[in-house]
């Protein structure tokens, strides 16, 4: 593969890779670094890439051997939280109470991104990381394993587990603000 | 039956199966189907399955980072040093690999248009020394010992096309004589010792070819040192030219053939 080939499916994961380097690292300095260090170790073995499509995958695992590294010669793994939307908290802090005709049918549907955000930042590290890597950059269960290194079962439990808790999370979320759910007709506490 | 969902107990992961295929991730038709058919008789299955589809809108509602414009422009350049640096290996690599051809061509054509060692083409006394320094004593077929010269030059006459005329010195001992290859053509070779040294007499028809490098035997021994440590000794005597190689050590060839001048 050239450096135009490259250069051209490198760029176009860059922000996907930042903002997964954000979450892993809390840091945007660090965050810049992983990238930046995750693109030199994969320019030293640009002439091992063969398929374009295997660009971006190659990319996350690079980024999170990188990550892993710094966190082992850390000692700590910085704990990975999800950013809030400055637009979503500015609208909750605004309003006494979210207008629940805005949301979907369901607990989970009454649940805001702020909760939603907060439910992802309250999940064990190697939940988030799978959960992320599927739901936000789209990535298969084959590539998911490639990427962190583990079996496919493991991914797919994983995967259900995060889903469950984020579930229990925000449903949790939704009794306490008393939305109801349409499909039971009860209300929460 | 259907089963109501949210008057079950809470509800446990169903498996991981039902994940996998909610992301499309179950490759068995069978296994599909399953599910497929769990989820028309299962309120409790549709149920999780639209939980994770809202779980996944609001993940993928997610503020989007982008990475900074400065790191943006850092990873292009890096990419583009990276680029300008693959193509200037790839032309270097070319050049070499060119560069290569053209000295294996040369390399070719130098070997099949070297200069082809023809008898005669060797220098008379670098091929008396080569031969000297590897002579070694032959069968009773090919060398003849003997100390008298008279029957040694029979013996020579019958295996030569010319008859090689022995000098008899009261230095040397005559020991042996044989019919040898100089420069290709064939020659007399008499072996004398003396002192402790062994000496090689070359003997051939005076204007052979083999002596064409030298310039104008004459009569008296013209006497060289090699940078091997011989003594070579050239000379001629009724049409024939004399050779003579000895090692330089306790016998010296010059104080001796210095008296045949």
């Amino acid at each position: 593969m050239t450096a135009d080939e490259f250069e051209m499916h490198a760029l176009s994961s860059s922000d996907g890779l930042y903002s997964y380097a954000l979450r892993l690292t809390q840091n945007q300095e660090d965050a810049a670094d992983l990238v930046q260090e995750t693109f030199v170790k994969a320019l030293k073995r640009l002439e091992g890439f063969r398929e374009p499509s295997a660009v971006r995958p190659v990319l996350f695992t690079i980024l999170y051997h990188c990550f892993v590294d710094l966190w082992r010669k850390k000692k700590r793994r910085p704990r990975l939280v999800a950013l809030p939307d400055p637009d979503e908290l500015e609208e909750l802090t605004s309003a006494a109470l979210p207008n629940p005709a805005r949301y979907s049918s369901g607990l989970l549907g009454e649940a805001l991104s702020q909760e939603v955000s907060a439910a992802l930042g309250d999940l064990d590290d190697e939940l988030r990381e799978t959960l992320w890597l599927r739901e936000i950059e789209d990535f298969s269960y084959t590539e998911i394993a490639g990427i962190l290194g583990l079996p496919l079962g493991t991914v797919r439990s994983r995967l259900s587990r995060a889903r469950s808790q984020m579930a229990a999370s925000l449903q949790s979320f939704a009794k306490q603000r008393g939305y109801t759910n349409p499909r039971s007709g009860k209300e929460g506490s | 039956m259907e089963h109501d969902a949210v008057n079950q107990p809470p509800e446990q992961p169903l498996a991981p199966d039902l994940a996998a295929y909610f992301d499309g991730e179950l490759s068995d038709p069978e296994e599909v189907a399953r599910f497929e058919s769990m989820i028309r008789e299962d309120a409790r299955v549709r149920e999780q399955l639209h939980e994770y589809e809202v779980l996944r809108t609001h993940l993928r509602r997610l503020p989007k980072t982008e990475a900074p414009p400065y790191l943006r422009k850092r990873i292009a350049y890096m990419i583009s040093a990276r680029g300008r640096r693959m193509n200037a290996l790839r032309m270097v690599s070319r050049l070499v690999v060119a560069g290569a051809m053209v000295a294996a061509v040369v390399a070719v054509g130098a070997f099949w248009n070297r200069p082809i060692q023809r008898p005669g083409n060797e220098p008379i006394y670098a091929a008396m020394v080569a031969d000297h320094v590897k002579y070694k004593p032959a069968t009773s077929d090919t060398e003849l010992f003997e100390d008298n010269p008279a029957d040694l030059e029979t013996w020579l006459s019958a295996r030569l096309d010319f008859s090689p005329e022995i000098p008899r010195w009261d230095w040397a001992e005559l020991k042996s004589g044989r019919p040898c290859s100089l420069n290709g053509y064939k020659v007399a070779l008499v072996r004398y010792r003396c002192g402790g040294d062994e000496m090689s007499l070359y003997i051939w028809p005076a204007n052979r070819p083999a002596q064409r490098d030298t310039v104008a035997i004459s009569h008296a021994p013209e006497i060289m040192t090699t940078d091997l440590g011989f003594e070579v000794a050239l000379w001629s005597r009724d049409d024939l030219t004399y050779g003579l190689v000895a090692e330089r050590g306790t016998t010296s060839i010059t104080e001796h053939l210095g008296n045949t001048r």
